[in-house]
């Protein structure tokens, strides 16, 4: 594989993160306040917040292994890109991995113990810590862009459409609506990763490994690529079922 | 401080924090695999026994991961952010390791330990067994793969520096020598011993807490204990306490016996390296010091293993008299942390070691550390360690709270609508995962169901 394929290859696996965790993200941030069809905001109830954390559970874990898969390729491929957008972005980077590990603290734990002060502060934590990491992650697409007012315009939108992209999951899984949806908000979330991976392709692919490592890391992608792909389909198929009595409602 | 301690010491802490989570980790998996695999062999009403104990220790093992998880990806961003330089020399060696730990490994253990938890009233049986055996696998290679990359920095081999004297950069030139280097196969079976040994200390502290307890009938007796078992509870701990014991031990032998293997590469390695540096000969006494603590704690932890090891015979540990029972019980709840604490002491020794080099003889620390000022380097540490650390202690009271309240209310594998039930959820939720008082369920082909009788669960 050249740098031009692994380039390719870490814009999919950036796509496969804002897809699938984009959509925990979006749950996430809207886990406390439901909208009702006719306009009105609502408070969920703490079993209507468990169905939300049901419905998109499934796709935290094989959602987030797609962007530190795409942190090792960014290590171990692209380093000096890696090292570049992280010294030029540092606050923002630190925000995201905070936020990130807030985020899943929060998913994870705040089902654990019944008391409800616990489930309380723990659904606050979720929802600020959801809207920052997706802010944040719209940041540092920015970063690479070279430019503050688009990392802020780039972490605004990223806020924005991961909350409707969530709330397509959710009511696809409640089957309220179609799959026709969630196409659609996946498309609005991937754009912006594809936008910068293609603004930032020339100093992406300049600042590559030399060619035997890549050739060799090559091997390992392609052997084990069709496996991690095909466990992907069987999670994707775990989501794409009506959310039902054989679900798990671990969070 | 300067910028580059302060990134050392954020390094270092977040490190220790990972490590620990790791150690659970690795040393609880085995032990859920072989439950799991026994409750899918099971034929009579052991089965339930083996279901709670998948179910009990699986619970325990999640919630250990999560934040294993994200101390993990803390971690993973600390080299771009602190140590650019280290991907600038090496970024090539040092790197290709990390790519095949979450590309090929990390990628399919969190893929399939998703399916594991959500797919458990789906897959068949077995199948949903061998899914939680093939995370196992891919965690310790995930483990492996960390320690090849940790390996080199140690032990640098199967590399070459090319370029000029400025800006050099490592290639591999064989990465068979960069793979059997002492330093990540000798080390990894001895950390490999030290999360067993972890697994197992937890396993028995855990299971002996609750034996000790007067709650079960058979251990609430005065004088001798049960030969039998009284119940399902009493069942689980005693196999629990007893798998632990095994595990325990067998990760104490490993851990000391590849602890000593690492001598002859240690010495020839360090041969010279610390005399000609201040801070290096600081670090030197503070490895020396870590590594004698660990050696003297070892040696606890197994002089502690042999007798509950003996005591296993004819299950005496379980038959002796109540009040040295209880004794025994209490110690092996204290000496859970134990096992923790040496391994971080272990690590501290290997990597102080290493210090003033981030490789050992190449690359100095302070060479390749971001030209981050020390203030910014400090705000991030105080918010990220604090953060983490935080978190942690919060995941440990949780896990504590989870292993005192036993096979009450597991919701791994629980039905949905017990959970949503728990949850205060009205008919209006309840309908749609097939509760009490339902006609339909979600699942296709179940109209008409009556559930009024106990879920399927206890008729398991």
């Amino acid at each position: 594989m050249n740098a031009a394929a692994w380039a390719v290859l870490l814009t999919v696996l950036l796509v496969g993160w804002v897809v699938l965790d984009g959509a925990v993200q979006g749950a996430g941030a809207t886990l406390l306040q439901e909208r009702d069809p006719d306009g009105k905001d609502r408070r969920r109830e703490p079993a209507e917040r468990r169905v939300v954390l049901a419905a998109v559970g499934p796709l935290l874990l094989p959602g987030e292994v797609w962007l530190v898969a795409a942190l090792g390729v960014l290590v171990g491929v692209f380093p000096h890109a890696e090292a570049d957008l992280l010294t030029a972005g540092y606050p923002v980077a630190v925000t995201l991995i905070g936020s990130w590990a807030l985020r899943d603290a929060g998913i994870w734990l705040r089902s654990r113990r019944p008391g409800r002060v616990w489930r309380d502060v723990w659904d606050v934590v979720l929802v600020v810590a959801s809207i920052m990491l997706a802010g944040s992650w719209g940041a540092l697409l920015g970063v690479a862009w070279g430019s503050g007012l688009v990392a802020l315009a780039l972490g605004i939108v990223a806020v924005v459409v991961t909350r409707l992209h969530g709330h397509a999951v959710v009511a696809w899984r409640l089957r309220r609506t179609g799959a026709l949806p969630v196409a659609v908000t996946s498309v609005m979330v991937a754009s912006p990763v594809v936008g910068t991976a293609i603004a930032a392709w020339p100093r992406l692919v300049d600042g590559a490994v030399s060619g035997a490592t890549m050739a060799a890391l090559g091997i390992v992608a392609i052997v084990v690529l069709p496996l991690v792909l095909v466990l992907q389909a069987v999670a994707w198929w775990l989501v794409s079922r009506p959310l039902g009595r054989r679900d798990t409602l671990f969070f | 401080m300067e910028a580059t301690e302060l990134a050392r010491l954020q390094f270092a802490l977040l490190a220790a924090v990972h490590f620990v989570f790791v150690l659970l980790t690795l040393g609880l998996g085995p032990v859920v695999a072989i439950f799991n695999t026994r409750w899918v062999r099971a034929k009579d009403d052991r089965a339930l026994v083996f279901e709670n104990a998948t179910r009990f220790w699986g619970q325990l093992y999640l919630v250990n991961y999560a934040l294993g998880i994200a101390a993990g990806i803390v971690l993973e961003l600390q080299f771009g952010l602190h140590f650019p330089g280290l991907l600038d020399v090496a970024g090539e060696v040092f790197g290709a390791p990390l790519v095949v730990e979450t590309l090929a490994a990390f990628f399919l253990e969190s893929t399939l330990l998703g399916l594991w938890v959500f797919g458990w009233h789906l897959f068949p049986r077995a199948l949903h067994a061998g899914i939680f055996w093939a995370v196992v696998v891919t965690g310790y290679v995930s483990a492996f793969a960390v320690m090849v990359a940790n390996g080199f920095l140690r032990n640098p081999m199967g590399y070459v520096l090319e370029g000029p004297p400025d800006a050099q950069v490592a290639r591999i030139t064989d990465a068979g020598a960069l793979i059997t280097n002492p330093a990540a196969l000798l080390s990894g079976l001895h950390v490999v011993g030290a999360c067993l040994a972890a697994g197992g200390f937890v396993l028995v502290g855990v299971s002996a807490w609750h034996l000790a307890q007067g709650g079960l009938p058979g251990t609430a007796r005065a004088g001798w204990g049960g030969r039998r078992p009284a119940d399902h509870d009493e069942d689980l701990w005693r196999r629990s306490l007893r798998t632990g014991v095994v595990t325990g031990s067998l990760g104490v032998l490993l851990a000391i016996g590849f602890g000593y293997s690492q001598y002859a590469y240690i010495l020839q390695v360090d041969a010279g390296m610390f005399a000609d540096d201040a801070d290096g000969s600081v670090m030197e006494t503070l490895s020396l010091t870590a590594m004698g603590f660990m050696e003297i704690l070892a040696y606890l932890m197994f002089l502690g293993a042999l007798p509950l090891l003996l005591l296993l015979i004819g299950n005496a540990v379980f038959r002796m008299p109540r009040r040295l029972r209880v004794l025994v019980y209490w110690l092996a709840v204290l000496a859970v942390p134990v096992p923790f604490g040496v391994a971080i002491l272990g690590w501290l020794s290997r990597e102080l070691a290493r210090q003033p080099w981030v490789i050992q003889g190449v690359v100095r620390v302070d060479d390749v550390t971001s030209d981050q000022s020390g203030q910014v380097v400090l705000v991030s540490l105080v918010l990220l360690v604090g953060l983490m650390v935080t978190l942690a202690i919060l995941d440990w009271w949780v896990l504590g709270r989870l292993a005192r309240a036993g096979t009450n209310r597991l919701v791994l594998g629980a039905e949905a609508s017990d959970v949503l039930r728990d949850d205060g959820a009205g008919p209006d939720v309840l309908v749609r995962f097939g509760g009490p008082g339902s006609g339909a369920s979600g699942a296709p082909g179940a109209v008409d169901v009556q559930d009024d009788g106990p879920e399927p669960e206890a008729a398991r």
